[in-house]
């Protein structure tokens, strides 16, 4: 029994806001990469978090909690990608995260920073999934077991879409933010 | 050669280093108690657009209590046929209650949640079984609510009673014009849009 599943409502939460925390990073990265709104990526990252609440029973540890908490945060954000509408005033959504002024970069890692992530959020949506999980430092392993592809299979997409991406970075390319 | 530094190739593992040094862990507070708050609250959301089904057996429940309850003190003897009617009427809603929710289960176990196609997939079925529900059953189950609270009327008539029953068939229409317009609003557009993804995924893979 993982400790997830422990009974006392209080572990269950205290256990959520602990993986919550270690990930968050992670997680809003991911957000970013699926909007283009600050408001998006924050009602993105709630709904993400509201599914790995509902989740988090049914969690037996069979997977390791990254590759798990992964499968859950990209699902949600493939479907969120397709919703044209946000499904509640985000005012009342985002009163718990607040994003603050991130680390001081040079402005050329700033600028190779915002460059690969338009590059990113201009993939298509099954690349951008892998090359997220790959660039989050994901096994071959992890993200065939997170995606459904082959490991094989896997390693071929990683390398095309990562000359895509060195193309694309280097031509100063990408969809505005 | 390049433009600006910017402009550099960059190594695999310059690209990982770029990419999780775009946001950190301490450039993000959650305010944990009322996240957790947030998030109970949009549960109970999700679960009112995807209904189980327990709450409406909840409310046949209650509604079969009061019935027998008003029976039961005003004294009033009904005839066999009468009683037959009940049964049929009760037993026909839950027969069909139970095997909406058998076949909702069946339909959505085989699917592998593993990948994001197993996921669409799944999710997919949920919303087609909801759609036909609300479209089909729903109505078909108001439908025989009503002819009983109305022939429940018309047995136990009793000004106050009948306003009760009114109140029943009114709370059950407005949740019927409830469900159609969720299908409208929610439904159809999220079904869409699965179907869309899951086209897409086919496509890639």
């Amino acid at each position: 029994m993982s400790a997830f599943q422990q009974p006392s409502t209080s572990t269950r939460e205290a256990e959520f806001v602990r993986l919550l925390e270690e990930n968050k990073a992670r997680i809003m990265r991911l957000c970013k990469a699926y909007t283009t709104s600050r408001e998006d990526r924050e009602d993105l990252f709630q709904e993400i978090a509201v599914q790995l609440w509902k989740a988090l029973p049914g969690y037996r540890g069979e997977a390791q909690v990254s590759t798990w908490m992964y499968r859950i945060a990209l699902n949600v954000s493939l479907r969120f990608s397709y919703e044209t509408k946000r499904r509640k005033p985000s005012a009342e959504r985002i009163s718990w995260i607040e994003e603050t002024t991130p680390h001081p970069h040079d402005d050329a890692t700033r600028e190779r920073i915002e460059q690969l992530q338009r590059c990113i959020t201009s993939l298509p949506e099954v690349e951008r999934s892998v090359m997220i999980l790959y660039l989050e430092e994901c096994s071959y392993k992890e993200i065939s077991a997170i995606t459904g592809l082959t490991e094989t299979n896997v390693g071929v997409k990683i390398s095309r879409i990562k000359e895509k991406l060195l193309g694309c970075m280097q031509r100063g390319e990408g969809g505005a933010q | 050669m390049y433009a600006n530094e910017s402009q550099k190739p960059e190594n695999n593992d310059d690209l990982q280093k770029l990419w999780q040094q775009s946001i950190h862990n301490d450039s993000i507070k959650l305010k944990a108690g009322q996240m957790i708050l947030d998030i109970k609250k949009e549960v109970q959301r999700i679960e009112y657009i995807f209904p189980s089904g327990k709450w409406s057996v909840d409310l046949v429940l209650i509604f079969m209590a009061v019935r027998g309850t008003v029976r039961l003190f005003n004294g009033i003897e009904i005839g066999d046929t009468n009683k037959i009617i009940f049964a049929v009427a009760d037993m026909i809603f839950w027969s069909l209650l139970a095997v909406r929710q058998i076949i909702v289960d069946i339909n959505t176990s085989r699917f592998n949640e593993n990948n994001e196609r197993g996921y669409c997939r799944k999710q997919l079925e949920r919303i087609r079984l909801q759609i036909m529900y609300i479209r089909y059953l729903s109505p078909f189950l108001t439908t025989i609510l009503t002819l009983a609270l109305l022939l429940s009327m018309w047995l136990d008539f009793r000004v106050w009673w009948a306003l009760f029953y009114c109140c029943c068939i009114g709370l059950g229409v407005y949740m019927e014009i409830l469900n159609q317009s969720l299908v409208k609003e929610k439904l159809l557009p999220l079904r869409n849009k699965l179907e869309s993804a899951l086209q897409q995924l086919n496509e890639k893979a």
